[in-house]
């Protein structure tokens, strides 16, 4: 477990990171995110022990980071290695000095980049490898010395889908076998799916932090949507039922937006969740799919970081029908069977709060 | 200390990889070899060429009487034999020794003027003219004198011939065993080396600092292991490349001169006893090892701390201005102090440790200087290697992750004394 408490640091005039703390706990993947400068990297190099905070404590199991016996594997925003030498040499390099035997240091090296489908280049100069492939193999020193804790500084910058998907697959091994891991990005869709914990970041001071599932959960969950099986609104060919629906509903409804073969529909509370399903049982609409739109991770993030940043605790993300549709929008819907069947888990752990 | 050697390995075969290095390694031996067998190129040169065209010389005769008495001791004959890189040949005084050179005829021209004295007239550039003035002066000296005796009477002659045969030869009996003239070689070969060391591999220390900071690798590297270990390792591994050099070039060296040694004593006899007079006890070679490195290590790790402090190649030099200015300075103040090596600014700036290595060995060498002195001197140097490394080592904890613009003096001065 890796505390992170009351960390202050400044650059100059400039406060890079304000009294930030969050915890990570093992086995779990643990997102830091936020906007670039948001922070990350210089919490990560704190951590790292690269710079020393100005004030605050790190600690890994209650110890310092540089008392604790546990291997970290790491791997840097600025990330760079020797062009003129061979993948092996560099790898076996960073295994010694991160405590392995030569033996051991080889035996990783080749062990890693199979995991990491890299193996052919085992005996080439890093300068011959295209910009990707070099990524891969930075990824693959970060696991060198199979590292309890994992460490990794916008893992997916640059990568092409595959390898994005490669290492997302990677990421979630090694938490499974019970290791820590943090990684920071600013691009939210990427992570969504394998963030357990996030700590969202905003000019240096931590905005939100917990269980990403019960973060999603804590926000309203009036917003459903249905699925029928001829478009809702289509049936007619005319904009007829949506009117008959909001004419039923009367003010428990706020909003309504049909949506490909569905509709999205934004209710005043999640209490009129049922009066919706007995207006659409009136209406004779048997729907295929109805379920709570969760937000999305870049919906949350929008509304943490690029939103009004003075928003009291608890508020509903709109009452606004527009705007409604803009934060919680469609281009996420895709993803909401996903969360449901997570949420449906029943993970009932309240660390998830909203600040 | 394991890191450390991990470190050092991985720099070191870093170089013995490195195409470049070895090259450069192969074609300093080829140098060194072909410099050694100079005095047998020298003659085979010369064999091949035959020798070497001559230039065209004029003696000007002139009309009986005139001339004075150097005339008579020399005609074509003579001068064909004691200034044989000409080609003498003679004519009368109606020829202007000046027109004769301008327009390319001949190269020099001998004219005897009044009593003991002769001109030679030639081009400005014609080096070779001013050490004939020398052998002629000799020669006509020589000449002069012994005509001067003949025209002595009879009885004061012999006496005479007696006083010009009078030769003094004195002898020096070093009391302390020491020869300023005996190690004059050893002291040269560490002042080069010292110098070479400082500014080539000096550079190699910049060059792999800055290329671990351009290519990104430094925080990877410094998340790995302490940054005053891959310091310590970078130096170290640069030294050991630097002394696998250095040992295959002394070894050429050596087998060059063992090899051509009889031609240089033929050829170069001066040379041959700078070489064979050096006079190495155990004693000696371990104060030039001592001096070396410690002098190596003071300046590599200026090099490395300066080094952590740009990004780009291209700043280095800017960086590597001051410690250069010191290594040529040092040298150029050894150079001169080693033929004054008993002045008293010598022996003060034999403590200094920037200059130690380069002076107090020489004076160590050269026997102007004894054990304890080098003792201490080599302590000095000794302390200010471990001040410097302390230092160094707090620049370069800072300096690695400073990217952008190099840092000011004003930074690098506020990291050396950050706690």
């Amino acid at each position: 477990m890796i505390e992170v408490s009351n960390v202050t640091k400044n650059f100059g005039e400039t406060r890079a990171l304000d009294d930030l703390s969050f915890t990570v706990k093992d086995g779990v993947a643990f997102g830091l995110l936020g906007r670039n400068g948001a922070g990350k990297t210089t919490c990560i190099r704190i951590v790292m022990d690269i710079f020393k905070a100005d004030s605050g404590r790190i600690s890994v199991d209650g110890v310092s980071v540089r008392e604790s016996k546990r291997r970290i594997g790491y791997l840097p925003e600025e990330r760079g290695l020797y062009q003129k030498r061979t993948i092996q040499e560099q790898m076996v390099y960073i295994g010694r000095l991160r405590g392995l035997s030569a033996q051991a240091a080889v035996k990783n090296t080749k062990d890693r980049l199979e995991e990491l489908e890299a193996t052919e280049y085992l005996n080439k100069k890093l300068d011959t490898l295209s910009k990707g492939n070099q990524q891969k193999i930075q990824l693959a020193i970060a696991l060198i010395s199979d590292p309890d804790i994992i460490i990794l500084d916008e893992p997916f910058s640059g990568l092409d889908p595959v390898n994005a998907s490669l290492l997302k697959e990677i990421v979630r091994k090694q938490a499974r076998m019970g290791k820590t891991v943090i990684f920071s990005s600013h691009q939210m869709s990427q992570v969504e799916e394998f963030c357990d914990d996030i700590c969202l970041i905003h000019k240096g001071k931590s905005v939100l932090e917990g269980n990403l599932a019960k973060i999603k959960r804590s926000y309203p969950r009036n917003t459903i949507y249905f699925e029928t099986e001829i478009p809702f609104a289509a049936a007619t060919g005319s904009d007829g039922p949506l009117s008959a629906l909001r004419t039923k509903l009367g003010d428990a409804i706020k909003d309504i937006a049909e949506y490909k073969s569905g509709c999205l529909v934004t209710l005043a509370s999640a209490n009129d969740r049922g009066a919706l399903l007995r207006a659409l049982d009136e209406m004779d609409v048997v729907p295929e799919t109805f379920a709570v739109k969760e937000p999305t991770l870049e919906e949350i993030f929008i509304e943490k970081v690029g939103g009004a940043p003075e928003k009291p605790e608890g508020e509903q993300p709109s009452d606004d029908g527009k705007s409604g549709k803009r934060r919680f929008g469609l281009s996420a819907l895709g993803r909401n069977a996903g969360e449901k069947s997570r949420n449906a888990k029943g993970r009932t752990d309240e660390r998830g709060r909203r600040s | 200390m394991k890191q450390i050697g991990t470190i050092l390995s991985f720099e070191y075969m870093g170089y013995l990889k490195n195409k470049t290095f070895r090259v450069a390694t192969v074609i300093l031996i080829a140098v060194i070899l072909i410099a050694s067998a100079f005095p047998r190129i020298n003659s085979a040169v010369q064999s091949i060429s035959g020798p070497g065209e001559k230039g065209k010389a004029l003696l000007i005769a002139t009309s009986a009487g005139s001339g004075g008495s150097l005339a008579a001791t020399a005609d074509v004959d003579i001068l064909n034999e004691i200034a044989d890189d000409y080609e003498w040949e003679t004519d009368t005084d109606s020829t202007d020794p000046k027109v004769a050179i301008e327009d390319g005829e001949y190269d020099v021209a001998l004219v005897f003027g009044e009593g003991m004295t002769y001109k030679l007239y030639g081009l400005g550039h014609n080096f070779s003219m001013y050490s004939l003035v020398g052998a002629l002066d000799a020669y006509f000296t020589e000449a002069a004198r012994v005509s001067a005796i003949q025209s002595l009477p009879s009885e004061v002659r012999t006496g005479a011939e007696q006083a010009l045969a009078i030769v003094v030869n004195g002898e020096i009996e070093s009391v302390d065993g020491g020869d300023a003239t005996s190690n004059y070689f050893l002291s040269y070969l560490m002042l080069y080396l010292l110098f070479m060391v400082m500014v080539m591999y000096g550079q190699f220390v910049i060059a792999s600092v800055v290329n671990e900071k351009s290519t990104k690798a430094m925080e990877l590297l410094i998340t790995s292991a302490k940054p005053v270990q891959l310091m310590f390792g970078k130096v170290l591994g640069v030294g050991c490349a630097a002394l696998t050099q250095l040992l295959l070039i002394i070894i050429a060296a050596a087998a060059g001169l063992l090899i051509n040694f009889q031609s240089w004593k033929e050829q170069f006899p001066d040379a041959a006893t700078g070489f064979v007079s050096t006079n190495l006890s155990a004693g000696l070679v371990i104060f030039f090892l001592a001096f070396f490195l410690c002098g190596y290590f003071l300046y590599a790790f200026i090099y490395a701390a300066l080094g952590s402090t740009v990004s780009k190649i291209e700043d280095a030099s800017a960086v590597t201005t001051l410690p250069q200015l010191i290594v040529i300075a040092a040298f150029i103040v050894s150079m001169i102090g080693m033929t004054n090596i008993d002045m008293a600014y010598v022996k003060v700036l034999s403590y200094i440790p920037f200059f130690s290595p380069f002076i107090m060995f020489a004076r160590l060498s050269m026997g102007e200087a004894g054990y304890l002195q080098s003792i201490i001197s080599l302590a000095l140097l000794a302390a200010a290697v471990v001040l410097f490394s302390w230092v160094a080592a707090k620049i370069y904890r800072i300096g690695v992750m400073m990217y952008g613009k190099p840092m000011r003096l004003k930074d690098i001065a506020k990291a050396a004394v950050q706690r």
